[in-house]
């Protein structure tokens, strides 16, 4: 029996980067007797990739780089050798290839503040479930537990190349925000990650019939006031990006987007919007003024 | 004076050092976490938390650290670990306790955040939650287990309904009984969408 290699792979795979940037790929072999797996990236041979406008090899052993966005093959080699003494008994001389596949990977976003949410969203049944419907933009609830004025958002990422079947996840920043009560009284808001969570985001790039699209869903709002006749204000400025599961960043540019509205809610805690000022109501591109006059 | 003033200053020291080495080990843990700790060490402090009593529990840390083991290898100890989070609630901010819609929708996961991250782990999470449904004792973790379930098959909700009775099916009367009741609550989660789906399939 030869108790050497009998099969090597590549982890991970696909394996995935940004345009531009790189990481490492690694070789692994099984012993047939053992059955351990062991990493043999340092003893692989002549590591090649089939499209290298996609993606270049090295310097470091393994170490794929992306180019441009695009899906590359990978391939390299191990030998087993009958006469290197640590435990090849009866073994051959023999190559083991490894391949696998290296997705170069760019997205792009952009955000949908009108129509309804999007067929191939799976987030969408959660968002409609909330809001009480699947219409965006700036708009107000009766939903009983979702008495509320919201900005409906949903933010699609388009995944280059578009084949790409692993999870990425869209990801949002607070810039800067204010929150006032009694219409003028600031209280505390937080800046930082504020990230969506995983059941109103749509993170598969092929669910439903999406064919390289993930989707990011959010409702920054005023719900269930408890203050009657009192306005709440509330201005945002946020960031979406995208992001490899382990948080590398892939998109192309953040996108910057501002949510800012004021609701009032009436002794039935019905919330209607108010517009006492000026250019108040709105979600745009870029930045807004986070004082409660928006001056 | 001068000696009971180095006496008092010694074991002011000692008492310092004493309190600094009774903290809690998840304490330390807390603040070596960041963006790109791994897994295992995301896991060891969630450990390390749930030996805590729950009032010593770092709540912020805690959301952290579930919220980043999304997408992680999912060992079955990790979904295991995750179970056990289940029933842990994030604090709302004061801008949230006063109404503000300000860390994301509202959804079941966006306050409990292991149900989450079981949910990006998939079918391979399944095993575990349905356990969990069978023998907790607590109707928040049946209620976040059967709601994760049923986003884990978002795509065709009428399959979560047949997924739980099926279990339900294979198991000794009292145990079938508690995931019979599931199949019963998490037709709620079925939107609008596949409403009339899921009764058929809770008939059926």
């Amino acid at each position: 029996m030869c108790c050497g290699t009998d099969a090597v792979w590549l982890d991970p795979d696909p394996f995935s980067t940004p345009v531009g940037s790189g990481g490492q790929d690694d070789l692994w072999a099984s012993n047939e007797c053992s059955g351990a797996s062991t990493k043999v990236t340092s003893l692989s041979y002549n590591w090649g990739s089939s499209n290298t406008a996609v993606a270049t090899m090295g310097p470091g052993v393994g170490w794929i780089n992306g180019v441009s966005a695009g899906t590359s093959n990978i391939t390299t080699y191990v030998t087993r050798r009958a006469d290197d003494g640590t435990g090849t008994a009866h073994c051959v001389n023999t190559n083991f290839f490894g391949g696998g596949s290296a997705n170069i990977i760019s997205v792009s976003i952009t955000k949908r503040t009108s129509g309804t949410t999007s067929s191939d969203n799976a987030g969408a049944s959660t968002y409609q479930s909330i809001t009480g419907t699947s219409s965006l933009g700036v708009r107000t609830s009766s939903q009983t537990t979702f008495k509320a004025c919201f900005g409906g958002i949903e933010l699609v990422g388009s995944v280059a190349p578009s084949a790409v079947t692993s999870a990425l996840q869209l990801r949002r920043t607070i810039l800067s925000c204010a929150t006032y009560v009694q219409g003028t009284v600031p209280i505390s808001c937080s800046t930082g990650d504020d990230t969506s969570d995983p059941a109103i985001r749509d993170d598969d790039p092929q669910s439903g019939t999406s064919g390289g699209k993930i989707y990011d869903l959010d409702t920054p709002g005023v719900k269930n006031g408890n203050s009657f006749q009192s306005v709440y204000r509330y201005r945002v400025n946020f960031s979406e990006y995208a992001t490899l599961p382990a948080g590398t960043v892939i998109s192309t540019a953040p996108l910057n987007y501002y949510v800012r509205l004021s609701c009032r809610f009436d002794a039935s805690g019905n919330a209607s919007l108010d517009t006492s000022v000026a250019g108040d109501n709105q979600i745009g591109s870029g930045a807004t003024s986070t004082t409660w006059n928006l001056q | 004076m001068t000696n009971l003033g180095t006496i008092f200053r010694t074991c002011a020291l000692f008492g310092l050092f004493l309190s600094l080495a009774c903290l809690p080990k998840a304490f330390g843990e807390c603040a070596a976490l960041d963006d790109n700790s791994p897994a295992t060490q995301l896991l060891a402090f969630l450990r390390a938390s749930a030996d805590l009593p729950r009032e010593q529990w770092n709540v912020d840390c805690l959301t952290f650290a579930i919220r980043h083991l999304e997408y992680r290898k999912p060992a079955t100890d990790t979904i295991r670990v995750l179970i056990g989070f289940l029933d842990f609630k994030r604090p709302l901010s004061q801008a949230e306790r006063l109404g503000f819609v300000i860390h994301g929708a509202a959804t079941v996961s966006n306050l409990f955040p292991a149900a989450g991250t079981l949910f990006t782990y998939g079918k391979l999470a399944l095993p575990e939650l349905v356990a969990a449904i069978e023998n907790s004792a607590s109707p928040t973790v049946t209620q976040n287990a059967t709601y994760t379930v049923m986003e884990i098959f978002r795509d065709e909700p009428a399959t979560g309904i047949e997924y739980l009775k099926h279990q339900a099916a294979v198991l000794d009367r009292s145990k079938a009984t508690k995931l019979r009741e599931a199949a019963s609550i998490a037709v709620q989660w079925c939107g609008a969408k596949h409403q009339a789906e899921c009764e058929a399939a809770l008939k059926n």
